[in-house]
């Protein structure tokens, strides 16, 4: 080996283990199986939205669409004429051959997308429309700027082959029955040619550049799989029931055929790699190739990416990478870290995921840097260059019309532009929905939805962000909006049947104008109404959340019957029930439905979480183990599972896997207190040890902290002592708790003048009991149930009672102010104030004994939990020295507000007990 | 096409065209280029594609 590092990297757009597994197992994929025997595979997790342009982008920056610019498939034209296709101009960071290239190493790009205009990078760069063909061979001009050196423009242009050059020899294994099409009438053909140029041209290019040219880095991009995937997976066996029986027989072999063909390219360039040569072949997302190919595409822009799996490929292959073996987790984002890492660069901080050390026989770890794009020096990257090329716009915008990724503008130039804007803002909301930045997605998905009402996909989202962010009036709401509007815009079955009697009409008069704009137009109206039916269906689950988050769990379950009738989509439907039964701890329930689920769809990690959640329930530890491993094999990426699969071994007492789990899922979600929690219990109880008992209380506190450490004090009542917990939390909420009655409303008063803000939702009115309120939240009466409402609770006070405690959510700190007074002054309060109800009983002898239960449990409850500190305070002493509360409260919460100004809120007449007493 | 062909992109033209290539089989045997072209050829890259249009004998650069 001569060390000298040399990367090739292979993408192969919507490539699917699903379909190559069985292709491999049949010996027909040889290339890829030697690749696979010879290094490591696995799944890659894509990204939301799953639109390739923003995929292959994050693959080549390792930073999500927010951050690196390329929002779908087109963009608004910089001059204001409309749009145009997404051109690397508007790449706003470095990709890995803009570093490769500042670092000195020889860097080919072949096809990437988007990569027009090329960049004039430390090597040869072709677009992505360098061999686009939608013209004769005579008039197939190369658009300029797409070949890097400029001057090799007319060579390149040699390698190209026109889809007129390629014969039967070429196509018949592709569509072997290919006599039986009607070329006058089907044009499927030609579409399948020009794939199979455009791909052969790719790799002309690409194995020149190999063979003649040093190389370090060469990346090859091939989207041919996706676009033939989107025209002939409806084709590929088993058969589907809308597709014809003649159909399917001419078509069947499309996909498995180009496959293989992707295969035979794969030898030859790995033929040209030597053993210093890393491989690493990838594709952005997977494609459905089985019963959960969609039937209906809904009509908007992207649409057929409805079509596109979650899952991707990747295998590699190199020095330091180990042989036949299954990797877990990777993310797109993860390979321009793991490619910087073996050229031993270090990484970006500002990159949103690390390298594959899991493929590495040796876990190096890498340097960290905070950005590339703060580095100087040549990188080759387009300077915010606008580059306008309208001959190389028209040809792609065309090819993406026609694959149905791009809406035709028509010839309104203007609402070409506004929907260019809008497009790209609606990516960019479901960038941020997908990483759980729902404050940045709702005001971009609010302007949408105003703009235009009829289109759902703006309001569901919309819907969606609303709930996780426990919006519930606008959710309901915009709800109640979209459940009148939907059904007046959806056409009659009659009137659907008349427009497509129409369109035959109309096709059949004359064949050749089917692409006319009237017919189009008429397509467009009945897949809009279609698309609509759906967002009826999908509102009717949306109004069964909306039940869930205001605890209405049995009203859902009964509304989830009546609207099972009307349902069409079981599996939506089961999947609602599922959650709803885990809601509700039916734990039988919604194990039995998560295993009818997984019968559908195996490859469901959510669902498998949700098994797994069952079982660990029913104690059924084993099988809840092996549940959250699956999920955590499918998906790596899912904290919740990791901690699930931890509980479960935890149970089975296997500690040392259980840390792992934990562990893991604190990198995933490093505020996920349970995990923490767990932890300590762990290295405190089971594998002593010290360092990382250390480290993990140490997250919980810090010296930066605005609550200062206060003297532990001793105090003791009904003969229970209470000793306060003191810990230096950071972003902690407040919390007020005692038993009932114990002046817990006094003190949410004490806090509110110390300018804390108080969460309440003000449903509960002051009266007679508690004349200054109660300073109350619904949510803290169910918060076993729900805990969302906590979300914005940083920094505030809420009031939640002593038994409720225990189901605070460990991913926040909590600093509680808990209230000590006598249980038999609470009970005789409580008493009292049922009298004054006309409630009148007997005195509740037995409530005595389980308030002093509960008392008992809170210091046990609080010391094991890191994420919690807690001052008790003694009612009867507040009352008597109102100073000394309010000394301890201005303390605590660093109130700029004077002792004397606090100390006022106590109102001594109303401890109404003790005055009786 | 490019109205203008530079220096290099001509030598390396000549070059491309002016090469032999000849591809065996696994058994070592070799294997013959028909004029219809295969799939195979394409799969070979770029001396495969050069390969298969010197036998159609239509490359653009002996039209040049």
């Amino acid at each position: 080996m001569s060390n000298k590092k040399k990367v090739l990297l292979i993408g192969w757009d919507a490539a699917d283990w699903k379909v190559i597994n069985p292709l491999m197992d049949a010996g027909q994929m040889p290339a890829l199986e030697s690749l696979v025997n010879q290094g490591v595979m696995g799944n890659i997790a894509t990204l939301d939205p799953p639109f390739s342009p923003m995929l292959w982008t994050s693959i080549a920056t390792g930073k999500t669409a927010d951050k690196h610019g390329i929002l779908g498939f087109t963009e608004p034209d910089p001059e204001g004429i409309g749009m145009r296709p997404i051109t690397a101009s508007s790449r706003k960071v470095k990709a890995i051959w803009n570093i490769l290239t500042q670092k000195g190493y020889k860097t080919h790009v072949v096809g990437w997308w988007p990569s027009h205009p090329v960049e004039p990078i430390n090597g040869i760069m072709l677009s992505n429309n360098f061999a686009k063909c939608n013209q004769a061979p005579d008039k197939w001009a190369m658009p300029d700027k797409t070949v890097h050196p400029e001057n090799l423009s007319r060579f390149f242009s040699e390698l190209r082959i026109h889809p007129s050059e390629l014969t039967q020899e070429h196509l018949l294994p592709f569509v072997p029955k290919a006599d039986k099409i009607d070329q006058s009438k089907d044009n499927r053909i030609y579409q399948l040619a020009k794939s199979i140029a455009e791909a052969s041209s790719y790799h002309a290019a690409a194995t020149w550049i190999m063979d003649n040219q040093e190389w370090d880095f060469m990346a090859v991009y091939l989207d041919t799989i996706d676009h033939l995937c989107h025209g002939f997976m409806n084709y590929h066996p088993p058969k589907m029931k809308n597709i014809s029986e003649n159909e399917f027989e001419v078509y069947k072999d499309v996909i498995n055929s180009t496959y293989r063909f992707h295969d035979m390219m794969l030898d030859t360039l790995l033929k040209k790699t030597d053993e210093d040569t890393t491989v690493i072949l990838i594709s952005d997302h997977g494609f459905h190739s089985d019963h959960l190919r969609p039937s209906f595409i809904p009509s908007e822009p992207a649409g057929p990416a409805y079509q596109h799996r979650d899952y991707g490929i990747i295998c590699m292959k190199g020095p330091g990478i180990k042989k036949d073996e299954r990797i877990y987790g990777a993310s797109l984002m993860n390979i321009t870290p793991t490619i910087l890492n073996i050229y031993g660069l270090p990484i970006g901080e500002d990159m949103d995921a690390a390298p594959l050390v899991q493929a590495f026989e040796s876990n190096s770890f890498p340097n960290m840097i905070p950005s590339w794009d703060e580095v100087d020096g040549y990188s080759g990257m387009l300077d915010g260059e606008k580059n306008s090329d309208p001959k190389a716009n028209f040809e792609e915008l065309k090819q993406l019309i026609e694959l149905g990724y791009v809406e035709d503008p028509g010839e309104n130039v203007k609402e070409a532009t506004t929907k260019a804007f809008a497009e790209q803002n609606y990516n960019l909301s479901r960038v941020y929905l997908g990483s759980n930045r729902y404050d940045k997605a709702i005001p971009l998905l609010e302007e949408l939805q105003k703009k235009d009402p009829t289109e759902s996909r703006f309001a569901l989202n919309l819907l969606t962000a609303y709930l996780e962010t426990n919006l519930i009036e606008k959710a309901e709401s915009l709800h109640k909006e979209c459940t009148e509007l939907y059904p007046k815009l959806v056409l009659s079955n009659e009137n659907i049947e008349k427009l497509k009697e129409e369109i035959n009409k109309s096709i059949e008069q004359d064949p050749i104008n089917s692409e006319d704009k009237l017919i189009k137009e008429k397509q467009e109206k009945i897949k809009k109404s279609l698309t609509l039916r759906m967002a009826i269906v999908q509102l009717k689950l949306i109004e069964l959340d909306i039940l869930i988050h205001k605890n209405k769990f049995n009203e859902a379950l009964v509304r989830i019957k009546e609207i099972s009738k009307s349902m069409p989509d079981r599996k939506l439907l089961n999947t609602k029930l599922a959650n709803l039964h885990l809601g509700l701890k039916n734990w039988k329930e919604a194990e039995a439905l998560f295993i009818n689920l997984l019968k559908i769809d195996p490859e469901n990690p959510k669902y498998h979480d949700g098994l797994a959640i069952a079982y660990l329930n029913q104690q059924k530890y084993e099988d809840a183990a092996g549940s959250a491993l699956d999920a955590v094999g499918l998906m790596h990426f899912f904290p919740y599972a990791h901690f699930h699969l931890g509980e479960a071994l935890f149970q089975l007492e296997s500690y040392e896997h259980a840390a792992n789990a934990y562990e893991i899922s604190l990198q995933q979600i490093p505020k996920y207190g349970k995990s923490r929690n767990r932890l300590i219990e762990i290295y405190e109880k089971h594998l002593p040890n010290a360092e990382k008992l250390a480290s993990h209380i140490a997250y919980f506190e810090s010296e930066n902290s605005n609550v200062t450490t206060k003297k532990e004090e001793v105090q003791a009542i009904n003969d229970i002592e209470f000793k306060n917990i003191n810990r230096n939390l950071k972003d902690s909420v407040f919390i007020v708790s005692g038993l009932p009655r114990s002046g817990t409303s006094m003190m949410m008063q004490m806090m509110e003048t110390a300018g804390i803000q108080v969460l309440t939702d003000g449903i509960r009115k002051a009266d007679e009991n508690n004349p200054k309120g109660y300073y109350e939240h619904e949510g803290a009466k169910s918060l076993a149930r729900n805990k969302v409402w906590l979300k914005d609770a940083q920094g505030k006070v809420v009031k939640i009672i002593a038994q409720q405690l225990k189901h605070l959510p460990e991913k926040y700190n909590y600093n509680i102010i808990f209230m000590l007074r006598d249980i038999r002054e609470i009970i005789a309060s409580q008493h009292a104030m049922l009298d004054r109800e006309g409630k009148k009983s007997a005195y509740p002898l037995a409530l005595e004994n389980s308030f002093r239960k509960s008392l008992l449990q809170i210091t046990e409850w609080a010391k094991k939990r890191h994420n919690v500190a807690i001052t008790f305070i003694n009612h009867a002493n507040t009352i008597e020295q109102p100073l000394v509360t309010a000394s301890i409260i201005k303390e605590l919460t660093n109130s700029k507000s004077t002792i004397e100004n606090l100390a006022c809120v106590v109102d001594k007449k109303l401890y109404r007990q003790k005055n009786k007493n | 096409m490019n109205k203008k062909i530079s220096k290099e992109s001509k030598e390396l033209l000549k070059d491309l065209y002016s090469q032999d290539y000849h591809f065996t089989t696994p058994e070592g045997k070799t294997f013959p280029i028909p004029k219809s072209g295969t799939l195979g050829l394409l799969a070979l890259g770029y001396q495969g594609l050069i390969a298969w249009r010197k036998q159609k004998s239509n490359a653009s650069i002996v039209k040049q």
